[in-house]
């Protein structure tokens, strides 16, 4: 049997989540769940170095702490993907707050600070936004870029737990 | 020549008086060859001596290892945490589950028996037949098994009767579903234990850091009920007594098994 592992997407509102996570799994439950109970939850196999593992991803709804989301969805998972609009400045302005909130829960859990919608913002601002978050990746939900890229990385951190905690 | 004959002259006399001082001496030595070459006359002398020392051992032990062995048993019992309470969590359950059944079963006879006293015996001949007619007609039958993880909605064993939607998922969304539930009405520390939607039911019975599952398609009896209840205490009880931190593969592949035994496999052979 392949190594299951579960990754929490999390971030505020309107970031590009579920279209992030639309972009890499060709989804099988309905949308809908998103509204419902706040999750949805869909698997994709990714093979790395001739490895394969399973990645049981959460796309949670709305915001990262709070009282909105169940503390519950976050536990038991091994990688937590923060997602933030780059063309947004609200939605990274609480992104320390908003780690610290998510360590507290999963000490030693990957966390992967990913700027999403590249694609609307120039150059100079992602240089501005780079040194302002120190983000792992650049991501357009809308092109695909680096999408894949972000979770074969986190697939590969996975696979040996001792790369790539930061 | 007399210088010749002195000295053999001194070694048998010599001999003959070290004959003479050693002779009691290689008796006692004989004698004590003896004793340590037979097992019964050496078990005669130390056995005493061995349970002398036990005697003693076993009244000092309290005062001279107690805190030796409790200090063991401690860090065993820390290392072992996970593993202590997965065995402890099915077998909790089923004391529990068969001192209620037994206190319902007596609640329930005494019932009986005073609605027996003021009833007429044609009523209850009839009801009672038309209770099998609608138990011969209801058709149950467990189409999935699971067994997942609490925290991170994992699946760690499934079986089914039929191809469904990817069991990870279903495992997720369940969790999903679970958690939202426990979460949004905590009013108390009770866990989901059970979905009904339309003839199907999905039966949860929670454990430690597990839980297990069954989706179970038609009506189904409160005796069946019980009887599954009790047959994944069981399950639990003799499947997954240990840590389930780290599964490996051996061990999903024989939950897998497992499972279809115990969930799947009687009810494809069950009479309908």
């Amino acid at each position: 049997m392949i190594i299951s592992k579960k990754v929490v997407i999390t971030g505020h509102f309107g970031v590009g989540k579920t279209s992030l996570f639309n972009r890499f799994i060709s989804n099988t439950f309905n949308e809908k769940y998103l509204t419902t109970i706040g999750v949805r939850v869909d698997k994709k196999m990714v093979q790395v170095d001739g490895q394969e593992i399973s990645l049981v991803i959460w796309d949670l709804a709305g915001e990262v702490s709070q009282e909105k989301v169940p503390r519950s969805y976050f536990l038991g998972a091994s990688a937590i993907i923060y997602v933030f609009d780059l063309s947004r400045p609200a939605t990274f302005s609480r992104l320390e707050d908003d780690l610290q909130y998510i360590q507290t829960v999963l000490p030693n859990v990957l966390i992967r600070k990913v700027g999403n919608k590249k694609d609307l913002v120039s150059d100079e601002t992602l240089q501005n936004i780079h040194q302002l978050t120190s983000p792992h990746y650049f991501t357009s939900a809308r092109t695909g870029e680096n999408v894949e890229d972000l979770f074969t990385n986190i697939a590969r951190a996975l696979l040996s737990p001792s790369s790539g905690r930061s | 020549m007399g210088n010749n004959s002195t000295p053999t002259k001194d070694k048998i006399l010599l001999e003959q008086l070290r004959e003479a001082l050693l002779r009691e001496d290689r008796a006692a030595l004989a004698e004590l060859r003896h004793i340590l070459n037979t097992r019964k006359e050496l078990e005669e002398r130390v056995n005493p001596i061995i349970k002398e020392h036990l005697l003693e051992l076993e009244q000092s032990f309290p005062d001279a290892y107690l805190d030796v062995v409790q200090k063991i048993v401690d860090r065993r019992m820390h290392q072992k945490q996970n593993e202590l309470i997965n065995i402890l969590y099915p077998r909790l359950g089923m004391m529990v589950r068969k001192y209620v059944n037994s206190e319902v079963r007596l609640w329930m006879e005494r019932l009986q028996a005073n609605i027996r006293r003021t009833s007429r015996t044609v009523f209850w001949s009839k009801r009672r037949r038309a209770e099998e007619i609608i138990l011969e007609n209801s058709k149950s039958i467990v189409e999935e098994a699971y067994i997942v993880s609490h925290e991170s909605g994992l699946l760690l064993g499934s079986a089914s009767s039929a191809e469904t939607v990817d069991k990870d998922m279903i495992a997720g969304m369940l969790t999903a579903i679970k958690a939202f539930v426990e979460d949004a009405f905590k009013r108390t520390d009770e866990e989901l234990q059970g979905i009904r939607y339309g003839g199907y039911e999905i039966m949860i019975q929670n454990f430690f850091n597990y839980y297990i599952a069954l989706a179970i398609a038609g009506s189904i009896s409160e005796q069946e009920r019980d009887e599954l209840a009790g047959k994944i205490l069981q399950f639990a009880a003799s499947e997954l007594n240990h840590d389930l931190q780290e599964p490996d593969p051996v061990f999903y592949a024989k939950m897998n098994t497992q499972l279809e035994a115990y969930f799947i496999k009687p009810y494809k052979n069950k009479p309908q």
